[in-house]
C-alpha cells in the first residue's frame, strides 16, 4: 500500500518536473521571439531617425561650399584691413572672434551672410573684425595670417574659409600645410605674401590692438559684438540666436542715433 | 505572466536589476547636464580644456527635427528608469527596445562627430558607454526573465 503511494507521488513529481521544463522552454522561446521583434523594431526606428537627421537639418557647409561662400559673399564690398564696407557707413558693427571658436564658425554660416547682405552691402553699416587668441596657440597662428591677408584686402575671405575648414580646437591642426590650404582657397590672395607677412610688427600690433580693444569693451568671450553709431559709443549686444535677429534692434537704434547726431 | 506590468517590489535585489537602475540614473545625469547646457546657452565643461563638446553642441547634428538630441537622450533615460522599475515581460521588452534604439542612435552620432564635425565630446562618449551597457543589461534581463 505504502509502496504504491510512493510510486504515485514519484510519478506526480516527474510529471510536474516535465511540465515545469516545458513551461520554461516555452518562456525562453517566447522571450527569444520578443528579442527578435525588438531588434527588428529598433533597426527600423534607428534607420528612420538617421534619415530624419540627415535630411531634416541643414548639412554642414562642406569645404568646397565654404570656399565658394568666402569668395562670393564679400564680392564688390570695399575692404581695408579689418574693416568691411563703406568706412563712412552710419553704423559700426564690431565683432570679436577667435578663429578656433566653433560658435564663431556657426555665426559665419548662420548669421554673417544676412548681416553682410542686409546692412553692409546696403551701406548702412560697416563690419570691423577684431581677433582674439585666448583659445590656444593655433588661434594666434590663424589670426596672424588673417591680418596679413588684410594687407591684400582679403582678411574676411581668409577668415570665412578658415571657418569652413575649422577642426577641433587646440588639436594642432593649424599647420603650415593647413594655412596654405586655407589661404589657397581664397581667390586673388597671394598665399606666399600672406604667409611671409604674418610675423611683421604691423600684424603683431594689430593682434595686440584687438586684445586691448576687447579689454576696454569688457569682451571676454567669442563671438561678441558691439554695435553703435560710427564715431560714437559702441555697446555690446546680447546674442541669443547668432543670426541677424540679434542685430535688428541694435542696428535700428544705432541708425536712429546716427541720424539724430547729424 | 506576459503582457502584465506591475511595480518591481518585494523581490530580492538582483545584480542586473540594480545595474539597470544605476545606468538609468547615470544617463539622466549626463543627458540632464547636456540639456541644461543647451538651454542655458553655455559651454559644457570638458576635461583637459578640450572644446570638442562646444563644437558638437554647435553642430547641426545636435538637433533632430529641431529637438535637441540631449533632451531626447534625457527623455530616453527617464523612460528607461520607469521601465526598469516595472516588472513583467512587457516592461522588459520596452526597456530593451528603448536601449537598443538609444545605442544605435548614439553609435550613429559618434560616427558623425568623428567624420563630419571633426570633434568628439566627452559627455556624448560617456552617454554612448552608458547606453551600450544599458542595451546589454536590458537584453540580458529580457532573456532571463529577470
Amino acid at each position: 500500500m505504502s509502496s504504491r503511494a510512493e510510486a504515485k507521488a514519484k510519478a506526480r513529481e516527474q510529471r510536474e518536473a516535465a511540465e515545469r521544463q516545458e513551461a520554461q522552454a516555452a518562456a525562453r522561446k517566447r522571450r527569444l521571439m520578443m528579442l527578435g521583434g525588438v531588434l527588428v523594431a529598433a533597426i527600423a526606428v534607428v534607420a528612420v531617425v538617421v534619415v530624419i537627421s540627415q535630411s531634416g537639418t541643414d548639412k554642414p557647409v562642406s569645404k568646397a561650399e565654404g570656399t565658394t561662400q568666402a569668395n562670393t559673399l564679400f564680392a564688390g564690398i570695399p575692404q581695408t584691413g579689418n574693416v568691411l564696407g563703406d568706412p563712412k557707413a552710419p553704423v559700426t558693427i564690431e565683432e570679436y572672434v577667435d578663429l578656433q571658436c566653433p560658435f564663431c564658425q556657426r555665426f559665419s554660416q548662420e548669421g554673417l551672410p544676412d548681416v553682410v547682405n542686409e546692412y553692409v552691402k546696403t551701406g548702412q553699416a560697416k563690419l570691423v573684425m577684431q581677433t582674439l587668441t585666448f583659445i590656444g596657440p593655433d588661434s594666434e597662428k590663424a589670426a596672424r595670417v588673417a591680418w596679413s591677408s588684410g594687407d591684400q584686402k582679403k582678411m574676411f575671405e581668409f577668415v570665412e574659409n578658415f571657418y569652413a575648414n575649422q577642426e577641433e580646437e587646440n588639436s594642432g591642426y593649424v599647420t603650415e600645410a593647413f594655412l596654405k590650404k586655407v589661404a589657397g582657397g581664397v581667390q586673388g590672395l597671394d598665399v606666399q605674401k600672406a604667409l611671409d607677412g604674418r610675423d611683421s610688427a604691423k600684424v603683431s600690433s594689430s593682434i595686440q590692438g584687438s586684445q586691448t580693444a576687447a579689454t576696454k569693451a569688457n569682451v571676454d568671450s567669442t563671438p561678441s559684438f558691439l554695435v553703435g553709431p560710427t564715431g560714437g559709443t559702441l555697446s555690446k549686444i546680447e546674442t541669443k540666436t547668432l543670426t541677424i535677429d540679434d542685430f535688428r534692434q541694435p542696428v535700428k537704434d544705432a541708425l536712429a542715433e546716427a541720424k539724430s547726431n547729424n | 505572466m506576459a503582457g502584465t506590468v506591475t511595480l518591481e517590489s518585494g523581490r530580492s535585489l538582483r545584480p542586473l536589476f540594480i545595474a539597470s537602475l544605476i545606468l538609468s540614473i547615470l544617463g539622466i545625469g549626463v543627458a540632464g547636464y547636456l540639456t541644461y547646457v543647451h538651454y542655458a546657452d553655455i559651454s559644457p565643461i570638458c576635461a583637459g580644456g578640450s572644446h570638442g563638446c562646444e563644437k558638437v553642441q554647435a553642430s547641426d547634428q545636435s538637433k533632430l527635427a529641431g529637438i535637441p538630441v540631449a533632451l531626447l537622450g534625457l527623455l530616453s533615460y527617464i523612460t528607461l528608469l520607469v521601465l526598469n522599475v516595472l516588472r513583467g515581460d512587457l516592461a522588459r521588452t520596452g526597456a530593451a527596445l528603448v536601449a537598443i534604439i538609444g545605442f544605435g542612435f548614439s553609435v550613429y552620432l559618434t560616427i558623425e562627430s568623428v567624420t563630419v564635425i571633426n570633434a568628439t565630446c566627452q559627455w556624448c562618449l560617456s552617454s554612448l558607454a552608458i547606453m551600450t551597457l544599458m542595451a546589454i543589461v536590458t537584453v540580458a534581463r529580457l532573456l532571463r526573465g529577470d
